[in-house]
C-alpha cells in the first residue's frame, strides 16, 4: 500500500522532470524576428535570408537611445534551414519566427523559382501564416534595411502599409496561408503584393507599388498600381475605390468618384469552341472631387447619367488594359481556370492541359454599371467667380 | 483499487479524526455526587474542588438573631454582575430574617423553598443537587445558594462581568447595511439573530464541548426549512467531537468540515448577524460558539465564498457588475502570475509583438528566470502582508513605506526584477484582496505557487492541468451532503440566479434547491410597477 503511493508519487515527479522545458526560452533569449528577405545569390551557398530582428533593450529605453530599434542580419546557405543555422554561428540569440509581419523575396529570387525556400516555412510550426509575402524589384536584404519614416520597426510599417493597400484597395495582397493554398492548388495563379526600393539623392523610400504575377514557382512579371487597380476589379476585391472621368464639359477638368458599393460577377461559357467570360462590375460611387468643371450642374438627373456612363466606359478601360497585359503574360490571377471548373468540371479535364494558351486567347466581355448616387455635401463646384 | 488511486488524494472523511479521549471526565469538575444535607461537608467539599482559585468567592451567612439557619453562598469573581448579587440575594436573605428565632425554624425545606420561591428577586432560578452541576453552573457565572440542612441548593442566574459591546464587525464592511456585528459573547449573538427572524421555528440548539472549556455551541435552524438530515448530522458531528478546548468557532470548523485535506474552505464564517439571518431563512444551519464573534455557516457552497451580504443590499444591475468582476478578479488572482511565467518563457507568440518587445526590453539583464523572478516577488508580497497584519498599527505604516519602496522602485532600479513582473505581482496582490470571503483568498493564494511551478515546467498546458484538477476537486466535495459546487454542477437553473447574477429579489421566488428541499418556496411577491394597479 505505502510502496504504492510511493511509486505513485515517483511517477509524478518523473512525469513532470522528464517532459518539462523542453522549449522552454526567456524571453531575452529572443531573437523576434519581424521581417524576413529571402534572396538568391551566387556562390556556393544560394539562399540568403535576412532578418530584421527587434532589439528590445534599445526599443524600450528612451533615453540615451544607442543605435536602432532592430538588427538587421544575413545568412547564407545551401538551403533555408541551413541558412537559418547559419544565423546562430552570430547570433548569441535564437532565432524566433512567430512575430514575423512580413517576407520579401527579391526579384532575382523571384525569377528564379521559390519553390525550394516554401518548404522550411511551411513546416516550421512558429512561422507566422499571417505574414505578408511581398516581392521587390531589387533584393529582400535591402528591403529590410530600409529605414520607415514615423515608424519605428520598418517591417511593421510594411505591414502597416499592406493593411491600408488592402483598406483603400491600391494593390492585390495576400498572405503567406493564402499565398501557399493558391500555389499548390492552382499555381498559375499565384500572385504576391510588389514593393520597390525607390531612391532619391541620399534618402531610400519603400513604395508598395502594384502586383507580382506568378507562373508556377516563377516570377513572370509585374502590374503596376493602376493595372493591379484593375485587377481588383475583375477580381471584385474593391472595397473603397477611386475613379476618375474628364469633365463633360470641358476637357481640362475632372471629376473624382469615391465608389463605395461594388457587385461582381463572372459567368464563364463556351461558344463554338471559344472561351468566354462575361465580367460584370456594378459600383455605386459618391462625387469625391469636382475639378476645374465651371458650370458643371450635377443637380441635374442628365449630367448625372452622363458621369456614370464616362466612369463606365473609364472602369472598363481600366479592366481591359490589366487583363490585356495579364492575358499577355499568360499567369491567370483572375481565376478564370477555377470559374470554368466550376462550371463545367468535365470540359475543364479537356482545356486543363493547355489552359495557358486557352487563357491568352480568352475573351473577355466586360460591362460596368455605374450609379453615381451622391453628391457630396455640396452641390456645386467650388469656383471662385471672375 | 485503481479507481481511488488518484482520489486517495482527496479522500473524504467519513468520521470525525479519531482523538483520544481525555483522561478527564472524572477529575475535569472535580467530585461527582450529590450534595449532603450537612453544609459543613458541603462546604469543605467546595473548597477542596476550588483549591488555589483565588477568583471564588465563598461568602457565609448566618440568619437570624443567633445564626439559626446557616447558608452559603458561591460565586465566581468577575463572573458575576456583584450588584445583582448583594441586592438580590445578599440583601433579601438577611432584611428577611434579621428577626427570625431559633423557634422558627421548624423545617430548613421550608425555608429553602421560602427563598427560592419568595425571597430571591432574581429573574431565573434553578434547583440542583449534584456537585458536577452546581460546579459547572458556578464556572458559567451562576451564584449557587446553599441551606444547612437541606441537600439541594438554588442556582440564582445572575452572570455579568465584562463583555465587548456590539459594535461594527472589522471584516465585513459594508457601505450599505447594518453595522451590528457579533460579540464574544453568546447570548449577545443569538439575541441579535432572534431580533431579526421573530418566529418560534427559529431553534437555537445548546450543545457543550471540549473538556476543559465546556463550551457552549447553539445549534441554530428554522425549523422546516432547514433539512432536517443537515441538523442531525451537525449535532452527530459535534457530539463527537473529543477535544480538550474549543477557543474559536475556527475550532469546530477544523474538527467537523468533510475534506480536511482540501485546500478549500468548506464552511463558510461571518461576523454580521444580517448575514447569519439570510443563510438560516435559506435553510442552513449556523453554529454559535461562545467566545467567538465568528458563527459558522453550513452547509456551504463554493459560490457564497464570493458574495457578499452588500450584494443583497445593493440594486440588483449594481451587484451583477461587482459579481462578474468578483469572479474575474478570482481567477486573476489564481492564475495571473503563473500565466504570465507561461507566455514568457513558453508561449511568446501570444503577446502582441510591441507587448513583447517591451517585456523582452525590461528583462534585458534581469538576472533571474521569470519563475524565479516572480517566485521571489510573491514570496516578498506575501512576507509584507504578513508583517503588515501582526505589527502594531504605527510600525505597519513603516513596514508598507518600506515595502513599497523596495519592490517598487529599488528592485527595479537595481534591475533584481523587471517592471512588468513588479505589474504582475501588483495585480495579483490588489486581485486577492478583492475576494470578500477572507478564508477562500487564502486558499487562492496558496493554490497560486504550486500553478506557478507548474506553468514554469509545462506551460500553459500545465496551467490547464492545474485548473482541471482543481475543479474536478471542487465538483467532488460536499460539505454536510450538499454537493460543494452546486447550483453549477449539479446545475440548477434556479440556483443559478444567485451566482455569478444577482438576480432581483422578485425573481428570487426559491430556495436554494439543495439546501433546503422541503421548502423550496421562498417568497411571491410580483414584479414591482407602477400598471399593475
Amino acid at each position: 500500500m505505502k510502496n504504492k503511493i510511493i511509486l505513485n508519487m515517483l511517477a509524478f515527479v518523473i512525469l513532470f522532470t522528464t517532459t518539462g522545458c523542453w522549449d522552454q526560452h526567456e524571453v531575452d533569449e529572443l531573437a523576434i524576428v519581424i521581417g524576413l528577405g529571402v534572396d538568391k545569390v551566387s556562390g556556393n551557398n544560394p539562399v540568403q535570408i535576412t532578418a530584421q530582428i527587434a532589439n528590445p533593450a534599445s526599443a524600450v529605453k528612451t533615453e540615451s537611445t544607442t543605435g536602432k530599434p532592430y538588427v538587421v542580419m544575413t545568412a547564407k546557405g545551401k538551403t533555408v534551414l541551413d541558412a537559418v543555422q547559419n544565423f546562430t554561428k552570430e547570433s548569441p540569440r535564437k532565432i524566433f519566427l512567430s512575430h514575423n509581419y512580413v517576407v520579401v523575396f527579391g526579384e532575382e529570387m523571384a525569377r528564379n523559382g521559390i519553390e525550394g525556400v516554401l518548404d522550411y516555412f511551411e513546416r516550421d510550426p512558429l512561422f507566422r501564416r499571417t505574414s505578408w509575402v511581398l516581392v521587390t524589384n531589387k533584393t529582400g536584404k535591402e528591403v529590410m534595411e530600409t529605414e520607415i519614416p514615423l515608424q519605428k520597426f520598418p517591417a511593421i510599417g510594411i505591414k502597416n502599409m499592406i493593411k491600408q493597400s488592402k483598406d483603400e484597395s491600391l494593390a492585390k495582397v495576400i498572405n503567406w496561408e493564402d499565398f501557399i493554398s493558391t500555389f499548390e492548388n492552382r499555381p498559375t495563379c499565384a500572385v504576391a503584393t510588389r514593393i520597390d526600393i525607390t531612391e532619391n539623392k541620399a534618402t531610400k523610400k519603400l513604395e508598395i507599388n502594384g502586383t507580382a504575377l506568378f507562373y508556377k514557382d516563377k516570377l513572370k512579371g509585374f502590374l503596376n498600381a493602376h493595372e493591379s487597380e484593375g485587377l481588383l476589379w475583375a477580381l471584385g476585391e474593391i472595397n473603397i475605390a477611386k475613379a476618375g472621368v474628364n469633365c463633360p464639359n470641358n476637357n481640362k477638368g475632372s471629376v473624382m468618384f469615391q465608389v463605395q458599393e461594388t457587385k461582381h460577377s463572372i459567368n464563364p461559357y463556351y461558344k463554338e469552341d471559344k472561351l468566354l467570360v462575361d465580367l460584370n462590375v456594378q459600383t455605386e460611387s459618391t462625387i469625391a472631387e469636382i475639378n476645374k468643371c465651371k458650370n458643371l450642374n450635377i443637380s441635374d438627373q442628365q449630367i448625372l447619367n452622363q458621369l456614370e456612363r464616362m466612369q463606365e466606359k473609364a472602369l472598363e478601360k481600366q479592366i481591359k488594359d490589366s487583363i490585356k497585359k495579364i492575358q499577355g503574360l499568360g499567369t491567370d490571377p483572375l481565376e478564370f481556370g477555377e470559374a470554368f471548373r466550376k462550371k463545367d468540371p468535365q470540359k475543364w479535364k479537356l482545356i486543363k492541359d493547355d489552359w495557358t494558351s486557352h487563357f491568352k486567347e480568352l475573351k473577355v466581355n466586360i460591362q460596368v454599371d455605374s450609379k453615381v448616387k451622391f453628391t457630396g455635401t455640396k452641390s456645386e463646384p467650388v469656383i471662385i467667380n471672375d | 483499487m485503481s479507481r481511488n488511486r488518484f482520489s486517495r488524494f482527496f479522500q473524504k472523511r467519513k468520521e470525525p479524526r479519531n482523538i483520544d479521549p481525555l483522561q478527564v471526565k472524572n477529575d475535569s469538575l472535580g467530585i461527582k455526587g450529590l450534595l449532603s444535607s450537612e453544609l459543613t461537608v458541603n462546604t469543605t467539599l467546595f473548597k477542596d474542588t476550588f483549591q488555589n482559585c483565588s477568583d471564588i468567592v465563598h461568602r457565609e451567612l448566618l440568619l437570624g438573631t443567633e445564626g439559626v439557619v446557616r447558608a452559603q453562598i458561591i460565586w465566581m469573581d468577575g463572573l458575576v454582575d456583584k450588584y445583582a448579587i448583594n441586592d438580590n440575594i445578599v440583601n433579601p436573605l438577611l432584611q428577611e430574617y434579621r428577626l427570625l428565632q431559633p423557634n422558627d425554624v421548624k423545617n430548613p425545606h421550608e425555608i429553602f423553598s421560602r427563598i427560592k420561591d419568595n425571597l430571591l428577586s432574581v429573574s431565573e432560578i434553578k434547583e440542583q443537587n449534584r456537585f458536577e452541576d452546581i460546579i459547572l453552573s458556578v464556572l458559567s457565572g451562576e451564584t449557587a445558594i446553599l441551606i444547612d440542612g437541606v441537600p439541594l441548593c438554588i442556582i440564582a442566574s445572575t452572570k455579568g462581568g465584562e463583555i465587548r459591546p456590539v459594535s461594527e464587525p472589522a471584516t465585513e464592511s459594508v457601505v450599505r447595511g447594518p453595522r451590528q456585528g457579533f460579540t464574544e459573547n453568546l447570548r449577545t449573538n443569538t439575541s441579535l439573530v432572534r431580533r431579526i427572524i421573530k418566529t418560534t421555528d427559529l431553534k437555537m440548539e445548546k450543545l457543550i464541548s471540549g473538556e476543559k472549556t465546556k463550551t457552549n455551541i447553539v445549534i441554530s435552524y428554522i425549523e422546516g426549512v432547514a433539512d432536517e438530515k443537515v441538523i442531525d448530522e451537525v449535532k452527530d458531528r459535534i457530539n463527537k467531537i473529543k477535544v480538550d478546548s474549543i477557543i474559536e468557532s475556527a475550532y469546530v470548523e477544523e474538527l467537523i468540515e468533510d475534506h480536511p485535506f482540501s485546500p478549500f474552505p468548506q464552511i463558510a464564517h461571518t461576523e454580521r448577524p444580517d448575514k447569519a439571518a439570510a443563510e438560516l431563512l435559506e435553510g442552513r444551519v449556523v453554529i454559535f460558539v461562545e467566545g467567538s464573534p465568528f458563527v459558522l455557516i453550513v452547509p456551504s457552497v463554493f459560490v457564497q465564498f464570493l458574495q457578499s451580504s452588500e450584494d443583497y443590499y445593493e440594486r440588483y444591475l449594481f451587484s451583477f457588475a461587482v459579481r462578474v468582476v468578483r469572479y474575474f478578479v478570482f481567477l486573476v488572482a489564481l492564475v495571473l502570475p503563473s500565466a504570465y511565467i507561461a507566455i514568457t518563457t513558453y508561449h511568446q507568440e501570444m503577446l502582441p509583438t510591441s507587448l513583447l518587445i517591451s517585456v523582452a526590453g525590461a528583462h534585458e539583464g534581469v538576472p533571474f528566470p521569470s519563475f524565479i523572478e516572480a517566485l521571489m516577488m510573491e514570496l516578498t508580497f506575501e512576507a509584507l502582508r504578513e508583517a503588515g497584519v501582526r505589527l502594531p498599527k504605527p510600525v505597519g505604516q513603516a513596514i508598507s513605506i518600506v515595502g513599497a519602496l523596495v519592490i517598487g522602485e529599488a528592485a527595479v532600479t537595481a534591475g533584481i526584477v523587471s517592471p512588468p513582473m513588479v505589474i504582475v505581482v501588483a495585480i495579483t496582490a490588489i486581485a486577492s484582496f478583492a475576494i470578500p470571503a477572507f478564508n477562500i483568498a487564502i486558499s487562492v493564494r496558496m493554490l497560486r505557487f504550486p500553478l506557478m511551478m507548474i506553468a514554469a515546467i509545462l506551460g500553459f498546458y500545465g496551467i490547464m492541468l492545474g485548473l482541471m484538477a482543481m475543479l474536478i476537486h471542487l465538483c467532488s466535495m460536499r460539505s454536510f451532503g450538499v454537493p460543494y459546487f452546486t447550483p453549477v454542477a449539479p446545475f440548477s437553473l434556479s440556483g443559478m440566479k444567485d451566482t455569478i447574477i444577482r438576480a432581483p429579489w422578485w425573481l428570487m421566488k426559491k430556495r436554494p434547491e439543495l439546501i433546503s428541499p422541503k421548502n423550496k418556496k421562498r417568497q411571491e411577491t410580483p414584479r414591482p410597477d407602477s400598471s399593475n394597479k
